[in-house]
């Protein structure tokens, strides 16, 4: 059985999935929401943006959607990303796995004063 | 200029990916351009690329882009079907196996290169140069006292020639270069490239121009000569000073060629022993003036005795002395910005003169205990002196 792309999950793509769980998003906005929710710490080039969007694209979590300029905010030149709902589980499993990690660091008093 | 530059650096990413997201980059870095303005955000922006480039450059050639099979709309049915691959990925093993017969093959045409125009292969037949070089090295070495030295040593090796040859290919003229032992490596390294280029000339005019051009006129008087005097005259080269009366085509020596190492033991040696010291230049034998007046390239002999103002030639005797039969030599040299140089000499019994060793000191001596004490302590600098 060939190994999969995104098995585990990598960073940016979860990212890429959490950014477009509030609506689709081109390119260039996909990049700004990873940006606002990594604090600006996260800012996605080019060749690391649309390749993770390639891989995802590969696997079926995301698709492309036709958005032409007669729509809000519409730009026919641009490729809009839509999370699909295995795109969006994918996400949710991912998140509940940060999450019992985050509940095993927490158990393991790794963290001080009130940063958590 | 940037949207350029930009181009260029999404041109190295893989057919796949350039033809599919290209416009879409382009618009993300306009974007980017467009909000991202200022000096330092401009400056963030540009690491930020090149840091992407970076990373995601192996990771998008490493990426199997999905084939792209486009089935043909033949309407026959059964017939043939023909797909077309876009922009397959580079596997490792392909990039590998190329990268090591790229490796190869440029290996082979070096090889090649360097056989074929560098260093033909040689044939039985000497070639006239061949033939001069096999003269000059079977020759006997120089006799320098008691003991021979060899040509290496003192007179420097023959790496290069230059050869006109006659209409039947015999060598009529030669042109012979000297290395000094312990010129630079550059300079050595340049006359060894004279020899292949020498060889490779087969027209008489060129060979001509070549010895011309790589030798300097006044040594190529005496160098460019029949084969048998060339190896004459590149045998006593740095040897046998004094005899300007009896063989007018004695070159004047350069600073590199009365350039000779020795090690310091052996300098010391040159003044063991007793020594006469003397202080005034007519006290000199003809053959020690006539040797100093062409190494300094001043003729005539042209020495003003201690304490004497200056002359025109610029060398006012400090000390000099004799050692059994060593003469040295030490002056001031060169009037306000004066050197100190010291030069030992050799009185043969056939009435020539050897240079045996000489250095511009660092220190003056003023009698024979203290230029013992400048020798021993090395107080001189150690490179070719223009004397």
């Amino acid at each position: 059985m060939p190994r999969r792309k995104l098995d585990p999950l990598p960073a940016t793509a979860f990212q890429i999935l959490l950014a477009l769980a509030d609506g689709d998003l081109h390119g260039y906005g996909i990049m700004r929401r990873v940006e606002e929710q990594t604090n600006g710490r996260t800012r996605l080039g080019p060749g690391t943006l649309y390749g993770s969007i390639q891989a995802i694209l590969e696997e079926g979590f995301i698709e492309e959607v036709d958005r032409g300029p007669d729509q809000e905010g519409g730009d026919e030149r641009r490729r809009y990303y839509r999370l699909t709902s295995s795109g969006r589980k994918l996400a949710c499993s991912e998140a509940d796995r940060l999450a019992d990690m985050l509940r095993a660091a927490r158990a393991s008093n790794i963290f001080r004063g009130e940063y958590v | 200029m940037s949207e350029k530059v930009f181009a260029f650096l999404l041109s190295l990413h893989p057919h796949g990916f350039r033809e599919k997201y290209l416009q879409e980059a382009m618009l993300l870095y306009r974007d980017r351009y467009r909000y991202e303005t200022g000096y330092i955000r401009r400056v963030r922006l540009w690491c930020d690329l090149l840091a992407d480039l970076v990373t995601s450059l192996p990771r998008t050639w490493q990426t199997s882009w999905p084939v792209v099979a486009v089935p043909s709309e033949s309407p026959i049915a059964k017939g043939p079907s023909f797909h077309l691959l876009h922009s397959e990925p580079l596997r490792p093993t392909v990039i590998l196996v190329s990268g090591v017969f790229t490796l190869g093959a440029a290996c082979a045409f070096t090889f090649v290169l360097n056989a074929v125009f560098l260093h033909p292969i040689q044939s039985h037949t000497m070639s006239p140069i061949e033939s001069v070089m096999n003269q000059v090295n079977q020759t006997a070495l120089p006799e320098v006292g008691n003991r021979a030295l060899p040509i290496d040593s003192v007179a420097g090796s023959i790496t290069s020639l230059a050869v006109q040859t006659g209409a039947h290919g015999e060598a009529i003229t030669a042109g012979v270069d000297v290395v000094r032992p312990h010129a630079g490596n550059a300079i050595r390294k340049k006359q060894a490239q004279n020899l292949p280029h020498a060889r490779r000339s087969r027209n008489a005019e060129q060979r001509q121009v070549m010895l011309e051009s790589h030798f300097p006129k006044d040594r190529r008087e005496i160098l460019t000569s029949n084969v048998g005097s060339t190896v004459q005259a590149a045998k006593s080269s740095s040897l046998g000073y004094g005899q300007q009366s009896e063989n007018e085509g004695l070159a004047r020596p350069t600073a590199r060629e009365t350039y000779v190492r020795l090690p310091l033991a052996e300098v010391q040696h040159l003044f063991s022993g007793d020594c006469a010291t003397i202080r005034a230049s007519h006290e000199f034998p003809g053959q020690i003036t006539n040797a100093f007046a062409t190494i300094t390239h001043t003729q005539p002999f042209a020495l003003v005795d201690p304490g004497a103002g200056f002359n025109v030639t610029g060398r006012r005797l400090m000390l000099a002395g004799r050692c059994q039969d060593r003469w040295f030599i030490e002056y001031e040299h060169g009037g306000a910005a004066k050197s100190v140089a010291l030069m030992v000499l050799r009185a043969n019994p056939d009435k020539s003169v050897t240079f045996i060793w000489g250095r511009q000191l660092k220190n003056s001596a003023g009698d024979l205990a203290q230029l013992r004490a400048v020798l021993a302590n090395s107080a001189f600098w150690d490179g070719p002196y223009s004397w």
